[in-house]
């Protein structure tokens, strides 16, 4: 105890007393007394509640706690009576007989633990043990309890003391292992593999674009040599000229065959180059049609061009010719005979070519995937006519390439592509 | 016009001469590119037409060299290379174009003179003569009737010239032959009507009934002036 006191009821008719007892630990103690308003806020008063402590039914003694004051004990003198004793406790050596107290008790209370070995416990306050079981993990704790009363607060900490022990069967280890193993060399293997077919893919393609650009020299000696030997006949219909026409026909063919498989390469390597050169739209596709009029004759095919682009603009002419003549190998090998349409506008910068006809037409449900590569609408071996699959694939990128589309057109009976590519005005239309 | 093929492939090479000389242009040939340099200094063509892989010396090299000296003389690459590499090079080089192989008669020809036509300098293009409503441009190798532009290929510009040279009169086809063809050339004797019958088909409003160029039976072929 720090300190008592004799509080009174009574409104100044009693001097309050207040007794320091034994070696206080502070200089000086709060006083208690009953709150009146004066004293509110004050460090050195400790305030009582009048209605509570001298209520004539109430309790007749309790405690007061005020935050960061010392505990008080306090009494009625009597049931009538308006005075009150006070007992003002110093907190520390209460404080430090608690702890002594709650130590002893762990001791005996955690013996069992430490006998078998059981989890680490500490009882700890302001983070100081006061008792262990065995040394204090710095980890967190499992299990927290905390212990709080009116003189403290305290916590009871434990760890669980798991040791976590691992055993191998080595069999099943060496199992493993072995099928690790097997599985990093089939790993192995299999990307031994994909690199080889990788190489030979590779190779093909090059053996392929070699014999591809092998042929080029040939068939320019030959496309050169039958132009040559049919002026040389003259236009007379001889039998010879019709020979000839033939195989300048299938010549053209084969050059059709070997610009696709270049192209294809070179899309497919993102090496293709357009290249804007000034022509005249109408004389590109004439010329195209031109190479397939024999053709077209000999199938019953009667193309009707209504040209409508005469004026030289720039655009890549190779690539514009590239598209028609596959769009018209396609007619020539799937269509039956009648009438194929071909128009061409300049307008606006854009030239437009559309390409109609007769046949049976696409399902709109493959409009798209006939522009796949190596696809075709009837992949049977029993269609009627040979083809790569490449065609439409090559003409749609090629469109795309020079910036602009190739697409189906739907509704009418029969098929109606359109090409359309922007043509830019030359130094001399402009 | 003079122009200089230089490829190592002896049939392209011969295949090349053939088609040029039939229209008309004279050919210096070259089996690889030293030889090609030694025929450009000793002929000076009005064009070259240069194969890219070629031995020893490269068309790529030849050009170089070619543009060094001559720098507005049209250098077309007539090559089976075609990759973006090979092309980018070429035009580096200043190339005036790159011929992909394969190509035709036809496609070779309108290429030449798109090449000849943009190195023909102005004064020189201007140059003109007027056949009734058709307008010649020799050194262009075109003509143009009502706006409409006519490729002429170097025999027809001459044959032409020829005829106009003489308006009026009578040209024999001896006479032809000899000025067009030239004297050591003996063509078959259809060759003149066919290259008549072509020029008619281009310049003439109605080949079947032509108003230009005047058949004269058993004599020649005569330019009639409106």
């Amino acid at each position: 105890m720090a300190q008592w006191s004799l509080v009174h009821g009574a409104n100044g008719a009693l001097r309050d007393l207040h007794v320091p007892v034994g070696f206080a630990t502070a200089a000086q103690w709060p006083k208690p007394v009953f709150a009146t308003g004066a004293d509110d806020g004050k460090d050195d008063v400790l305030l009582l509640s009048r209605d509570e402590l001298l209520q004539a039914d109430g309790p007749a003694w309790g405690w007061v706690a005020e935050p960061g004051k010392p505990p008080l004990f306090w009494q009625r003198l009597g049931p009538k009576s308006d005075a009150v004793v006070a007992l003002l406790i110093d907190p520390k050596p209460l404080h430090s007989a608690l702890d002594a107290w709650l130590g002893q008790w762990a001791g005996g209370a955690f013996s069992p633990l430490r006998v078998r070995n059981g989890p680490i416990c500490a009882l700890e306050s302001d983070d100081a043990a006061l008792l262990a079981t065995g040394d204090v993990p710095v980890a967190a704790p499992d299990f927290v309890l905390p212990v709080r009363s009116f003189f403290g607060t305290w916590e009871i900490r434990a760890w669980d003391p798991v040791v976590l022990r691992t055993t191998y069967d080595y069999r099943i280890l060496a199992g493993a292992g072995f099928l690790a193993l097997v599985i990093v060399v089939l790993g192995v293997l299999a990307y031994v593999e994909q690199r080889r077919l990788l190489a030979q893919a590779a190779q093909q393609v090059t053996f392929v674009n070699r014999v591809s650009h092998e042929l080029r020299s040939p068939l320019t000696n030959i496309l050169l040599n039958l132009e040559l030997s049919q002026e040389m006949l003259g236009e007379q219909a001889t039998a010879p000229a019709g020979r000839l026409a033939l195989v300048q026909e299938e010549a053209l063919r084969l050059r059709r065959l070997v610009d696709n498989v270049l192209a294809f390469s070179a899309l497919e390597r993102e090496k293709y180059r357009w290249e804007n050169r000034a022509c005249v739209p109408d004389e590109i596709i004439r010329a195209v049609i031109a190479q397939f009029a024999a053709a077209y004759v000999r199938r019953g095919l009667n193309v009707r061009f209504a040209g409508k682009a005469g004026m030289a603009c720039a655009l890549d002419a190779d690539a514009v010719a590239q598209v028609l003549a596959n769009l018209l190998s396609n007619i020539e090998k799937y269509v039956p005979p009648g009438t194929v349409d071909i128009a061409s506008a300049l307008d606006a910068n854009v030239l437009t070519v559309t390409v109609h006809d007769e046949g049976a037409g696409v399902p709109a449900t493959e409009s798209e995937r006939i522009f796949r590569p190596f696809e075709r609408l009837n992949g049977r071996i029993n269609e009627g006519a040979s083809g790569t699959g490449l065609g439409l694939s090559i003409a749609r990128d090629l469109a795309f390439g020079m910036g602009g589309t190739l697409r189906l057109v739907p509704g009418r009976s029969g098929a109606t592509f359109e090409l359309r590519v922007p043509a830019f005005p030359t130094e001399a239309s402009s | 016009m003079k122009i200089l093929v230089a490829d190592d492939d002896p049939i392209t090479r011969e295949s090349l001469e053939a088609c040029l000389k039939s229209e008309g242009f004279e050919v210096v040939l070259a089996q690889n590119g030293a030889e090609a340099l030694q025929a450009w200094k000793k002929h000076r063509p009005d064009l070259l037409c240069l194969d890219i892989m070629m031995p020893h010396t490269s068309g790529y090299d030849v050009c170089r060299e070619v543009r060094a000296v001559q720098p507005a003389v049209p250098i077309l690459f007539l090559s089976a290379k075609s990759e973006e590499i090979d092309v980018v090079v070429g035009f580096q080089l200043g190339a005036d174009d790159f011929i992909r192989k394969p190509f035709g008669k036809h496609e070779l020809l309108a290429r030449l003179r798109v090449a000849i036509r943009r190195a023909t300098p102005a004064t020189a293009a201007r140059r003109s003569f007027a056949m009734r409503e058709v307008v010649v441009y020799p050194a262009e190798l075109r003509a143009e009737r009502e706006g409409m532009e006519i490729e002429l290929s170097p025999r027809e510009i001459a044959i032409l010239e020829l005829l106009h040279r003489h308006a009026g009169e009578v040209v024999d086809r001896n006479t032809l032959l000899d000025q067009c063809w030239g004297l050591h050339y003996f063509p078959e004797s259809r060759t003149l009507d066919q290259h008549i019958s072509k020029l008619r088909k281009r310049i003439e409003r109605d080949p079947l009934d032509p108003q230009i160029i005047e058949t004269v039976r058993a004599a020649g072929y005569r330019y009639r002036p409106g």
